[in-house]
């Protein structure tokens, strides 16, 4: 109980440190935050219940106004903005990466943890997210759709690392990818 | 200090925070009424020139929380040029700005511990259901006491990283910093074994 209760809390701070982090540099030059595969890594490291108990600790400090969101974004205002769709989407997004990962045991943490950040992290998310921003500004969903494939490049980016991160952690320490035990 | 706070003290902040959240939700409703961007644009004038009543300071600090929505504006406001739309693309960017101020406003100048107070009050039926309420106030105090330290630590392998290669890092610090947190949670957990008497 209290290792589950430490890392929910830790990975919660993980993703917060992730997006107030400067932006990473790729090698093409086009920065990226990385709080959003933060919220993918909850998923495919801790697994599905306890990766999305950890995004929702975070999303609820977020909203009691803490600046935790990148780029220093915070308090109820994040609620009201185009955001708000991927903001709620994230607990969400990270039990399906979570589900996804500990579900295909059988094949290498590699590819189940991309498959889990690749459904999850993007196609999962995507769902409320141009929900979101077809609401708030006030856009047919196709329309909000064709906005957020802006987002598209970079989360596939992050699905990729996410896993390769997955992967490399399973292979250092087994027993800290707790979606796999 | 970790939180959205507005750089000094204002008489907002001896409001009670029901009241501040109350009047937040009913304009916020009230917003999606108004089709005049005329309207919008004057009420949003007065939410910037009521900030400006408590200084310089706070107005400069408040528009600077408007920073992160100037993507979502350009990529509006480009859209309805492209559309021939401009007035309605002026109306959606008034009101994102107009309902985000009001929210940041409350979010600023109400305590923390207020809002959770509310936020408690509103989950409070759940306590007839099986979640442990004070495993989700350790995770919280946890939270708020590690995200410094793990902050720190990040820029920390951010300058090793930059000392020993001479590059800035990127993906390449996240690993490290994982195991660092898996460490912290071991001694954590245990010390919370030995230490605490959280019920399981």
């Amino acid at each position: 109980m209290e290792k589950k209760i430490v890392l929910v809390s830790l990975f919660a701070a993980l993703i917060a440190v992730l997006g107030l982090a400067p932006k990473m540099m790729l090698a093409s030059g086009v920065p990226i935050t990385a709080q959003s595969m933060g919220i993918m890594l909850c998923g495919t490291v801790l697994g599905a219940k306890r990766g999305a108990l950890a995004v929702l600790l975070f999303i609820t400090l977020t909203a009691l106004g803490l600046p935790l969101l990148s780029g220093g974004r915070g308090g109820l205002g994040v609620f009201a903005s185009p955001s708000v769709g991927f903001i709620v989407g994230f607990p969400l997004a990270a039990f399906v990466a979570g589900w996804i990962t500990s579900k295909l045991k059988l094949i290498n943490v590699f590819y189940s943890s991309l498959l889990g950040a690749v459904i999850g992290g993007i196609l999962i998310l995507y769902i409320p997210g141009i929900v979101g921003m077809s609401i708030i500004l006030d856009k047919s969903i196709s329309e909000a759709a064709l906005i957020a494939l802006i987002y598209l490049p970079g989360d596939c980016i992050k699905a990729f690392l996410c896993a390769m991160l997955t992967h490399t952690l399973f292979k250092l320490r087994p027993e800290n990818v707790l979606s796999r035990i | 200090m970790l939180a959205l706070r507005y750089p000094k003290q204002t008489w907002l902040e001896k409001m009670p925070a029901g009241l501040k959240m109350a009047l937040l939700a009913i304009a916020t409703s009230g917003i999606f009424f108004i089709d005049s961007t005329t309207i919008m644009f004057l009420l949003f004038v007065a939410t910037i020139s009521f900030q400006f009543l408590f200084g310089w300071q706070i107005l400069k600090f408040s528009l600077g929380l408007l920073n992160p929505l100037l993507p979502f504006v350009a990529i509006i406001a480009f859209w309805h040029l492209f559309t021939g739309d401009l007035s309605q693309g002026l109306s959606i960017i008034l009101r994102l700005l107009l309902i985000v101020s009001l929210a940041n406003i409350v979010t600023c100048s109400t305590n923390m511990g207020e809002i959770s107070e509310i936020i408690e009050k509103i989950l409070s039926p759940l306590r007839f259901t099986k979640i442990n309420i004070q495993a989700v106030s350790l995770c919280v105090i946890i939270f708020i006491r590690f995200t410094p330290i793990v902050l720190e630590r990040h820029k920390i392998l951010h300058l090793a990283y930059k000392c020993r290669s001479g590059k800035r890092p990127s993906w390449q610090i996240i690993l490290p910093l994982i195991l660092t947190v898996m460490d912290d949670a071991d001694h954590v957990a245990q010390s919370l074994r030995s230490r605490s008497n959280l019920k399981v």
